[in-house]
Order: C-alpha cells, then sequence, then structure tokens
C-alpha cells in the first residue's frame, strides 16, 4: 500500500512537471507598466504698486496675469518624457504707459511657452540624464532654452548628487504678436523717446548652473544644499524703462551688459510625530551689480485623515539696493548706469498662505485616475507698497498603461 | 555659525536606513522638488525681487517687466 502510494507520488510529480510552464528567465520579465501623468494648472496673479519702471519709478503698477498651464510626464521602462505648455495672458496698466495711448496694444500681451525634456535612466549606476529645450514668446521677447543635467542617487537611496547647465538665447525685439507685423521689428522705447537708437545690441545670452546634494540624515531628516551660478550677457537693460534726471531730461535706463550671479541655498525637511513635515529653507545671494539678498521660509503640512493636507507657508525675504538705482529725479546723467526699476532698490519682502492638498486613497487601480488637486493662495507684500494675491489650482490626473 | 554647528550635528547623526524605515522620508511632502503653486510663487519672486530664487525654473527666459 505504501509503495503503490510512492508511485502514485512519483507519478503525479512527473505528470506535473511535464505540463509545467518553465520560470520566466528574468531578462524576459514583462517591462513595467507605460505610466502617464499629466498636471492641470491654472495661476491667477493680481498686482498693486505704485513704483512702475515705465514711467521712471512712480506710476500705476497694476498688472493681471492669468496662467493656464499643462504639464506631461510619460515614463516607460528607463525613460521620461516630459512637456511643459501654457501661456500667460497679461493685461498691465504700466506697459500702456509705454505709449501714453489709455487701453492701447500695449496694455494686453500674453506668454505662450513650450519645454520639452527626455530623462534617460541607468539604475544599475543609480544615474540619470536629461536633456532639454523649449521656447517661450511674448511681444517683445523670443526666449530659446536648453538644458542638460544629470543625477546621481546612492544604491540604498539616502543620497543624490545632481548638476545641471541651463542655456538661454533671448532675442528683446517688438512686434512677433503685433496683428501688423507677426515678426521682430526694433526695440521699443517709450514713444517720446523713440528718435534716439538707445541700444545696438537687441540679444541677451543666460547661463545658469544648477546643483544639487541631499542627503537622509535618519528615518525623520533629509536636508540639502544648492549652490547656483548664473552669468547673464547682451541687453540686460528693459529698452522701455524711463529715467527723469535732476536737470529734468529723459533716458531709458542703462545698466551693464554682464552680470554674474551667485546663490546658495540650505533645505531641511523634518517629520514630526506621525502627520507633520516642517520644510525650512534659508537662501542667499549675491551678484556683481552690487545686490545682497537673504530669505528665510517654512511650509508646515498637516496630513488630516490621510485625505487632506493643509500647508501655511511662510517667507522672509530682504535685499540691498544696487547702486544703479535711484529713485525718480536723483539720477545724473554723467552716471555710467542708471534705473529707476525698484525691483533692484532696498526693500524687504514677506509672503504669507495657505496650500490645501486633497489626495483620496485609490484602492481600486484603474487605468485613468484623478489622483488629487492643490490650491494655493499667497499674499505677497514689499515694503515699498507693492502687494500681489497669487492663487494657483492644479489636477492631478495618471493613466496607466499594462 | 550655529546653522554650521547644526548642520554637521545633523550629517554627525547620519544613518543607513532598512526599507521598512523609510517610510517617513519616503513621503510625498518630505520631496525636496516644488509643486505647481510653488512653482509659479518662484517665478514671481524671480520677477519682482534682485534675486534668483533657489532651484527656480525661470533664469531668463522671459519679459518680467510689466
Amino acid at each position: 500500500m505504501v509503495r503503490i502510494k510512492k508511485r502514485f507520488a512519483l507519478g503525479c510529480f512527473v505528470l506535473s512537471n511535464c505540463f509545467a510552464q518553465a520560470q520566466t528567465p528574468p531578462d524576459s520579465i514583462p517591462p513595467p507598466p507605460s505610466k502617464t501623468e499629466i498636471e492641470l494648472v491654472y495661476s491667477h496673479y493680481i498686482q498693486e504698486g505704485n513704483h512702475s519702471a515705465v514711467t521712471g519709478g512712480e506710476g500705476t503698477e497694476k498688472l493681471m496675469v492669468y496662467g493656464p498651464s499643462f504639464n506631461l510626464k510619460n515614463t516607460r521602462k528607463k525613460r521620461t518624457l516630459t512637456l511643459n505648455l501654457g501661456s500667460d495672458l497679461i493685461t498691465s496698466a504700466s506697459t500702456d504707459r509705454i505709449d501714453f495711448v489709455m487701453s492701447s496694444a500695449s496694455k494686453h500681451d500674453a506668454r505662450n511657452y513650450v519645454n520639452a525634456a527626455y530623462t534617460l535612466k541607468s539604475e544599475k549606476r543609480g544615474l540619470s540624464f536629461t536633456g532639454g529645450a523649449g521656447i517661450s514668446m511674448e511681444s517683445d521677447y523670443l526666449s530659446l532654452s536648453q538644458t542638460l543635467g544629470i543625477v546621481k542617487t546612492d544604491k540604498h537611496e539616502l543620497r543624490t548628487l545632481s548638476a545641471s547647465l541651463q542655456a538661454f538665447n533671448d532675442d528683446l525685439r517688438w512686434g512677433r504678436l503685433n496683428p501688423d507685423y507677426y515678426r521682430p521689428v526694433k526695440l521699443v522705447y517709450p514713444i517720446e523717446l523713440r528718435k534716439t537708437e538707445w541700444f545696438d545690441e537687441y540679444r541677451r545670452q543666460s547661463y545658469t548652473l544648477k546643483m544639487g546634494w541631499t542627503q537622509v540624515v535618519n528615518k525623520r531628516n533629509v536636508v540639502g544644499i544648492f549652490p547656483e551660478f548664473g552669468l547673464q550677457k547682451g541687453l540686460l537693460s528693459t529698452p522701455f524703462h524711463r529715467i527723469f534726471f535732476q536737470d529734468g531730461e529723459k533716458a531709458v535706463e542703462k545698466l551693464p551688459d554682464k552680470r554674474l550671479k551667485g546663490l546658495a541655498a540650505f533645505k531641511w525637511n523634518r517629520f514630526v510625530g506621525g502627520r507633520t513635515i516642517i520644510k525650512s529653507t534659508l537662501s542667499a545671494y549675491t551678484d556683481d551689480w552690487g545686490i545682497v539678498s537673504v530669505s528665510v521660509e517654512n511650509e508646515t503640512a498637516v496630513k488630516f485623515s490621510g485625505l487632506f493636507t493643509l500647508v501655511p507657508h511662510l517667507r522672509f525675504y530682504a535685499q540691498k539696493a544696487s547702486p544703479y538705482f535711484a529713485k525718480k529725479g536723483l539720477h545724473t546723467s554723467d552716471e555710467p548706469y542708471f534705473t529707476s526699476d525698484f525691483d533692484l532698490s532696498k526693500f524687504h519682502s514677506y509672503k504669507a498662505g495657505m496650500r490645501l492638498k486633497y489626495y483620496p486613497r485609490n484602492l481600486h487601480p484603474r487605468r485613468w485616475l484623478v489622483n488629487g488637486w492643490n490650491l494655493d493662495y499667497a499674499l505677497y507684500f514689499r515694503s515699498d507698497g507693492l502687494s500681489a494675491h497669487i492663487f494657483t489650482l492644479s489636477f492631478d490626473l495618471s493613466f496607466t498603461k499594462t | 555659525m550655529a546653522i554650521l554647528l547644526g548642520f554637521c550635528s545633523l550629517m554627525a547623526s547620519c544613518t543607513s536606513l532598512k526599507p521598512y524605515e523609510m517610510v517617513y522620508v519616503k513621503d510625498a511632502e518630505m520631496q525636496m522638488g516644488d509643486e505647481a503653486g510653488k512653482k509659479f510663487e518662484n517665478y514671481v519672486q524671480s520677477i519682482r525681487e534682485g534675486a534668483m530664487p533657489a532651484a527656480s525654473q525661470k533664469a531668463s527666459g522671459g519679459c518680467g517687466c510689466n
């Protein structure tokens, strides 16, 4: 009886081996599914102020920007494609003063932009390489950009090192979005100063080297250091910014044709308790135009019921003025450089806001998924009186192809 | 100096973590990247302030002269 049982068991084993499929060899494991993430974003910007550089440092800075954009990220195997396109529709009271004709064509403008990037990942080496290009167009501005980047992640995923180089080639001639031209024509000067050709140059080149180092310190702390260096060359003045000299004469803004910038930021993200994350950023900046600045920022994310996250955020920024800056009527014409743009003045600014995020747990995976949404509001206030309301609403969707 | 000392003490406590200990540092909120709202605010700051914000997308590529 025992012998029969043994033979039966052996027979079953042989039979099962005859019909069993061979184990899938590692190199034929099906590739991970293709995943496409889509982000629909709408940003809205409302600004008030009374120091417009278009009117020489005094005058309305009322501005509104409607900014829809679309971001797409497709990941398949080792490669990721990203696409970012959008438009900023601008209604500006200050640029309306270039020609003193209220509600003229200069009141409305648009910035249309497209950026694309390709990332290739080598998991064995923990490396990823990115190459990208972009274009941005306004009526008085065309910018072509290229980006190259590399990220190295250690095998335990505790440390990353990154570096990227960005190059921008810009053309500041006006006319591309004007129905009479639809091509670059000339630099646009304030209407009463158009008898003089103030600049020979109409191009601007910018290069930025960004580096990053992040480190997981322990179970609850991650830190990062981000140094950046920038070089700009070409026409760095804005040709329709007016200058009023002490003697009553007028000119357009004049700034050096080169600018070197340096910045370093330190970030520290800390998970406190079971539902609170404190994110702090400290950064310092300097350039050879005499601007020195520091900023401190804090975001505290509090998770509620696993669905909602509330993120109050605060930022303080202080800046020393460039020696090229003076208020309206204080410059003299014998100075080599002059501007009345309050963006280059001495000031401090505050930003306070709140972000609400809703990301439900998706227990039933579907091909199309609405992952969640974010709503962000911030109030920005600058010590020279400029203030702004900034809104952003975004929806995250994803599509998984199996 | 205090920041440097704090940073050094943080670095001194660096440890290797087991996969199940990564739950906090892998949380979406713990990542260093910025969301759409923050990116737009950085873009505004890059125009309205003399400095460039850290890790901002834009170093040029737009007039921002309004």
